[in-house]
């Protein structure tokens, strides 16, 4: 068990493709920070009925709010840039992102909780030697907090999974049923075949697709630990988070888990962006 | 030179064993918070809810039509005053609508509770109004519906 613990602490691998990693998050930060704009120009939050987890004194005003916005936009550019002080825009973007969630619950969502745990998780890992613009780094370091993003993202899988399994009506497969009910028409226009949210739509079908949904999440939160089965629960969890994405509104989540699972694919190799590439342009390890 | 982020040995384990127990914390503690926020129960219902808001002007309730409503000031001129001009939130916006409840039809519930105190903290120029109300019906799951009256703080009014 100690050995172990050691090995997790201490071991360095292959962290090429922790720069891939980096640039999707800088990319769903930066698609974050877009949005906070257009809510902005439609109005502040701290003007209307909020609700802080913090204390209301530590709201930022509209003008100090406006502040905020610009530093998320700049920062997820350095992030997704990776040339100068990545990791610590990944960090501070991490940071401020949560605070505005902090300033207003209405503002929560899993998914964006989810990016800044996961955002600040990566900074701590040296995720800015590759995809960047600018000179190659050597690519070997610490894997550890690159652990911790996949073992962050099992949290979330055991999470949903056990809250829905202790759940009857999700486990029997009333709350997919109705889900299926509410939303069929905007499924079928998103393009989704009317026969099929037909057959969905059946309490039997709802039921089987619950179960497996349940099952899923939890079979996902250990399978991509194990080297037998995780080529198998890459597969089946991208093919999971892409149905998700096409029957319902998760904002970013189905990118933050996809980039999620890069981290379980340390030993990917990279073609080489080449000689020039790699001093003038995107370095590619 | 060590980079600003790269931990040591010891505090690796440090940060990595205070994650964790502040996750397994906040995803513990997710029944306890009525909108089971950091617990990341994702799809945790599929209910929906209506409510009309009323007022108590009086002791007596008054509709409040789509959250509309018109009152008197303290220099007893008439105003127009909108529930939507203070709250913007998609779900708590719309008044006479059936919504679909973000997060659970409890998490709708204590965020409409709060909205009732807000808006009656933040209308100070209509000084009829005692205490906002809302009538909210809920379907759980499609199941119901269930009723249920939340009703904001009381408000001083000046005589």
């Amino acid at each position: 068990m100690i050995a172990a613990l050691r090995r997790w602490r201490d071991e360095e691998g292959d962290v090429a493709v922790l720069g891939l990693a980096r640039v999707a998050f800088g990319l769903l930060l930066l698609w974050n920070a877009v949005r906070a704009v257009r809510e902005l120009t439609r109005g502040y939050f701290g003007d209307v009925f909020h609700w802080p987890l913090v204390p209301e004194a530590l709201v930022p005003s509209r003008a100090v709010y406006t502040v905020v916005v610009a530093v998320q936009l700049a920062l997820a550019l350095l992030v997704v840039a990776g040339r100068w002080r990545a990791r610590e825009a990944l960090f501070a973007s991490a940071v401020l992102g949560a605070y505005v969630l902090l300033c207003d619950r209405l503002q929560f969502h899993h998914n964006r909780w989810a990016l800044f745990c996961q955002a600040l998780l990566l900074s701590l890992a040296p995720c800015a030697r590759s995809f960047r613009l600018g000179p190659r780094l050597p690519c070997v370091g610490p894997l550890w907090a690159a652990r911790l993003v996949g073992l962050q993202l099992s949290i979330i899988y055991v999470a949903s999974g056990a809250s829905k399994l202790l759940e009857p009506d999700w486990r029997s497969g009333v709350v997919l049923l109705e889900r299926f009910h509410l939303y069929a028409s905007q499924a079928i226009a998103a393009g989704v075949p009317e026969r099929l949210m037909n057959v969905l739509s059946q309490p039997a079908a709802a039921s089987v697709l619950a179960k497996g949904a349940i099952a899923t999440e939890l079979f996902l939160a250990g399978g991509l630990w194990s080297a037998r089965t995780r080529v198998f629960a890459l597969c089946w969890g991208t093919c999971f988070h892409l149905i998700i994405e096409a029957t319902s509104r998760v904002e970013g989540f189905t990118w933050l888990v996809l980039a999620s699972y890069l981290v379980f694919v340390p030993r990917l190799r990279w073609p080489s962006g080449g000689a020039a590439a790699g001093h003038h342009g995107w370095s590619v390890s | 030179m060590p980079h600003v982020l790269a931990l040591g040995p010891r505090a690796r384990v440090v940060f990595a064993a205070g994650w964790v127990f502040l996750q397994a914390g906040l995803v513990l503690t997710a029944s306890s918070r009525p909108d089971g926020i950091f617990g990341f129960r994702m799809f945790p219902e599929a209910s929906t809810l209506e409510f009309e808001l009323t007022r108590r002007v009086g002791g007596v309730a008054v509709p409040a039509p789509g959250g509309e409503w018109s009152a008197r000031d303290a220099a007893g001129q008439l105003r127009h005053f909108s529930w939507r001009a203070r709250v913007t939130d998609p779900v708590l916006s719309s008044p006479g609508a059936r919504v679909f409840a973000s997060y659970g039809a409890d998490a709708q519930l204590a965020r409409l509770q709060r909205a009732l105190d807000d808006v009656a903290l933040h209308e100070p120029e209509d000084s009829e109004t005692e205490r906002f109300v809302a009538r909210v019906v809920v379907w759980r799951n499609g199941r119901g519906p269930d009723t249920v009256v939340l009703e904001s703080a009381h408000r001083e009014l000046e005589p």
